[in-house]
């Protein structure tokens, strides 16, 4: 429902239902129904990448999730060794409940096009690029841990938390 | 009626920055960052609009802060420290 | 619920969405709902290296607790109504007492005023 449309109603009619109807229109409920049985993408706060269908949700983007991916994403910059291309792993995670306080974003996947941005990457094993991931997220904490401290002297506060690595 | 006469009486922080309103205020913000322009709107969560604002952005190892400028733009409350008038 | 109001004004107009990790995210606002989550339609992002996967996904919802900035096109912005709102801030309260309608008769009538 367009935001020209609820205007009209509530010209005409002030019952319940209309107001009922002309709320629902901007809930969280509303933004995720039209994603219900397709292939989404989902970034949850630790940085994890999810690919699956949603299956159901509620008010607080609790989300289910089946027949769920995780794939990490390596670029060539991150790896150090500038022989490295960007790299690619992924592995098979199946059911996935995630609480809502854990999502940074999720979106529609366009199946015809999905694969795409895959073909410039090279394909590594799940395990390699989990490890490698760990080291760079630990190199980070490490950093981030060193900027609050000197941002702090200055009287400036560094947002940053362990658990929000995204 | 009722609802407006407690307004008027009970002063809270936030009625200070309704004084603000149309002028130029300095946003501090969490991730070292100062945002500087005219407020146009603030709610309670300190959720606000500014308009033709600066963006300062200090980093680790640089004395001066990097200017970005924005004509309108929405800060979300959860990131703001302090709000101070800035004298034009 | 003010920006709630506001952020409704600018559906189907294109905003520029900077989370706290730094990335930014530019697409037409689709809806947004009562903690400011958002969802965009034709999204591009500024640093796709990090995330490549998002040029197959065209529409977006977003979290409102992982935003720090929206960018908005300052011609889509009513800025005398918004700063009159604000003046009127406790009437956006939630109304704990008296007729639960009438919050959101006034949400309606600023809604009105804003055509």
């Amino acid at each position: 429902m367009s935001a020209p449309n609820s205007r009209s109603i509530s010209d005409g009619s002030s019952n319940a239902e209309d107001l009922y109807l002309e709320a629902y229109a901007f809930t969280t409920a509303a933004a995720l129904v039209g994603s219900v049985d397709r292939k989404i993408f989902l970034l949850l706060r630790d940085g994890r990448n999810l690919f699956g269908v949603l299956r159901t949700f509620d008010q607080f983007a609790n989300l289910v999730l089946q027949d769920t991916t995780e794939r990490i994403y390596l670029d060539a910059e991150g790896s150090k060794s500038l022989e490295k291309p960007a790299r690619f792993g992924e592995t098979y995670r199946g059911v996935f409940m995630v609480r809502g306080e854990n999502v940074v974003m999720m979106g529609a996947v366009d199946i015809d096009h999905e694969d795409e941005h895959l073909e410039v990457l090279q394909n590594i094993p799940f395990e390699a690029a989990e490890a490698e991931l760990k080291a760079i997220q630990r190199e980070r904490v490490q950093a981030e841990k060193q900027k609050t401290k000197s941002l702090l002297s200055r009287g400036l506060i560094n947002d940053f938390t362990k658990s929000d690595l995204y | 009626m009722a609802d407006v006469q407690p307004q008027q009486k009970q002063e809270e922080p936030l009625d200070l920055i309704r004084y603000q309103l149309d002028e130029t205020v300095l946003v501090k913000l969490r991730g070292a960052r100062e945002m500087k322009g005219k407020l146009q709107g603030y709610d309670s969560h300190c959720n606000m609009v500014l308009s033709d604002a600066t963006e300062y952005i200090y980093a680790e190892n640089q004395d001066k802060p990097q200017g970005k400028s924005t004509d309108m733009v929405f800060i979300r409350g959860d990131s703001v420290i302090l709000i101070s008038p800035v004298a034009e | 619920m003010l920006f709630f109001s506001f952020f409704k004004t600018l559906v189907d107009q294109e905003v520029t969405v900077e989370l706290k990790n730094d990335m930014e995210i530019k697409g037409v606002l689709k809806s947004v709902d009562q903690y400011l989550n958002l969802k965009l339609d034709n999204i591009s992002c500024t640093n796709d290296v990090k995330y490549p996967h998002l040029n197959s996904v065209k529409n977006l919802f977003i979290r409102g607790s992982t935003v720090r900035y929206i960018h908005l096109n300052p011609n889509s912005v009513d800025c005398t109504l918004l700063q009159d709102a604000s003046r009127r801030g406790p009437w956006f309260k939630p109304p704990s007492k008296g007729c639960p309608l009438a919050h959101t008769k006034l949400q309606c009538i600023i809604d009105r005023l804003n055509i």
